[in-house]
């Protein structure tokens, strides 16, 4: 998620290549509209996508992303919950959490 | 670097990214989902599971960040193999024959619960672990979830299989023979058996040879949860090693190299990662020929006998016919067969204490061949369970279980055929830290292995 501004959500584009890096697969083998759990992404995968989604400042909850796995879903959840900043999410806390 | 599962999920409840409720509903939905194909599960917690998460939400209200110092895994989900008595959740130990064990958590389990791990189900194994698979009559076996048609391995095979499809965090698995590492192997996770005695086996096995430990996604959770389970129990009379805990060797290590007979060329070029990798943390490795004769018959004859002082005759129409030509070969042992074994016992741990003197950490393929089929018991050539070759394919685990040493397969690559390859690190007796410490370094210059290809076990 390096490409990520603290506070602002990732694109769609910034999920897809975390999603290809669990999958060990290419970007484009990932649609917006594919069920990411029939690609092969377990809770455990969403779990570590959340983690690293709420280190760069965005108040997303796993409930919300495992709900309806799907990179669209995962961008309109994302603008959703982008006005409300996790709470104590600093800069230098997301900074530090960039991968 | 592998993440780790435990820290990832800690780090999501803490930050308030997830109720404990949601990520148990989750994950029981993906066992419901995906273990009719996968046959991991042989018994799943539900409603019982989501009280406890209910309760370990209410502690994180209640007492905020400071849950976390007494219960380190609080909503943790994990399994344990049907091996292991729990208080709730039945025990059939991989036999339709009843379990007249009583229904208490064995120290392992209860050393999990107490920390806050939320036990969500019961892994396959094969009957009371016999084979290195999950083939028992209880259920149908369990699939590799790299290629459903090949075996997961085992006897802990659905603790392995569950671990890889992310149906749990971790595992609690034993190892008689090579029973946590083998599965481990072959469905591409950490596997670790600690020293003998380390963590309590309750009841206690006569042979000496059975080991609890931890399967996991990654080095740092498998020795996060080591801590845990660790330590003497009264029940166990062999448990209590602590010696040589905080001893601390910095690279270079000397490091044996071993490969055993019948290496298979699609395994000894993916542990060529596993060189560079053990080169690249600043090691010393030096090829060694395998220096000790194969213990096997002397291993057949003391797992036979117990095998057969816990079947009766008149148990055997509900058993395993396959199990049974050991059980038929353990009547035949005598008490001087028996002796001779632990003979030969006693001459393995002298050698590899010796061994031991020249290398700090030995390291060769877990397992020298690839899975084989679901529904096998081992290669072709070790298919017929008259012939007594039910574990003679596994030669780099059952020694270390004979000598009580430290033990740990990391994956480290994949075949041609996309099939996950073990490395497995061997330590002196005492010395898991170093066993574990040295298997985070291979660990940190590996690629992890990817997820595993939803769509196979999709039927």
């Amino acid at each position: 998620m390096s490409s990520t501004t603290a506070g602002q959500p990732p694109t769609i584009d910034v999920l897809r290549a975390a999603v290809a890096e669990i999958l060990g697969t290419a970007p484009d083998a990932v649609p917006d509209d594919a069920n990411l759990v029939r690609l092969g992404l377990d809770s455990l995968g969403m779990l570590r996508l959340a983690n690293r989604v709420r280190r760069a400042g965005i108040r997303v909850s796993f409930k919300g992303m495992a709900t309806e796995p799907t990179l669209a879903a995962w961008a309109r959840h994302l603008d959703r919950v982008a006005g409300q900043p996790a709470p104590g999410s600093t800069v230098r806390r997301a900074a530090g959490a960039t991968e | 670097m592998r993440r780790s599962a435990i820290e990832d999920i800690r780090g999501l409840l803490r930050d308030g990214g997830s109720s404990v409720v949601d990520l148990i509903q989750r994950t029981l939905a993906d066992i419901a989902e995906q273990d009719a194909t996968l046959g991991a599960f042989v018994s799943v917690a539900g409603e019982g599971a989501l009280r406890e998460a209910e309760a370990a939400d209410g502690q994180i209200r209640r007492r905020g960040d400071a849950v976390w110092a007494e219960h380190p895994l609080l909503g943790v989900p994990v399994s344990v193999k049907d091996l292991i008595q729990t208080r709730d959740l039945p025990t059939a130990r991989g036999s339709i024959l009843e379990n007249r064990r009583p229904p208490v958590d064995a120290p392992a389990v209860a050393r999990l619960r107490a920390a806050g791990a939320i036990v969500i189900g019961k892994t396959a194994t094969s009957e009371y672990g016999w084979s290195a698979t999950t083939i028992s009559r209880v259920g149908p076996p369990t699939r590799n979830p790299w290629d459903p048609e090949r075996s997961a391995g085992g006897s802990s095979g659905g603790a392995a299989a569950a671990v890889t499809a992310g149906l749990c965090a971790a595992s609690l698995g034993t190892d008689g023979a090579g029973s946590i590492r083998i599965p481990a192997a072959f469905c591409g996770v950490v596997g670790f058996k600690p020293s003998f005695g380390r963590v309590p086996y309750v009841p206690p096995c006569a042979d000496r040879l059975a080991h609890v430990g931890p399967l996991a996604a990654s080095v740092g959770d498998v020795a996060e949860l080591t801590a845990i389970l660790a330590g003497p129990h009264r029940d166990d009379p062999d448990s209590g090693v602590t010696s040589a805990e905080q001893v601390v060797r910095s690279a270079p290590l000397r490091i044996g190299w071993l490969e055993f007979p019948g290496t298979s060329a699609e395994v000894r070029a993916t542990c060529v990662q596993a060189h560079t990798a053990l080169a690249a943390a600043g090691h010393q490795i030096e090829p060694v020929e395998v220096p000790f004769a194969d213990p096997y018959a002397a291993l057949v004859d003391l797992l036979a006998a117990a095998e057969a002082a816990g079947t009766p005759p008149e148990s055997e129409p509900w058993c395993d016919p396959a199990r049974l030509a050991v059980v038929r070969h353990g009547r035949t042992v005598s008490g001087e067969t028996v002796m001779r074994a632990e003979q030969v016992r006693l001459t393995l741990r002298a050698r590899l204490r010796r061994l031991m003197d020249r290398y700090d950490v030995l390291a060769m393929a877990t397992i020298p061949i690839e899975p084989f089929h679901v529904d096998a018991i081992g290669p072709e050539w070790a298919e017929d369970p008259s012939d007594l070759l039910w574990l003679a394919w596994s030669p780099a685990t059952y020694p270390f279980n004979m000598t009580g040493q430290p033990a740990i397969s990391i994956p480290v690559g994949r075949t041609p055929a996309g099939l996950p390859v073990g490395l497995q690190l061997v330590g002196s007796v005492g010395e898991d830290h170093l066993v574990l410490a040295t298997a985070r370094q291979v660990e940190e210059q590996l690629d992890p292995l990817p997820a595993p290809p939803r769509g196979a076990m999709k039927g």
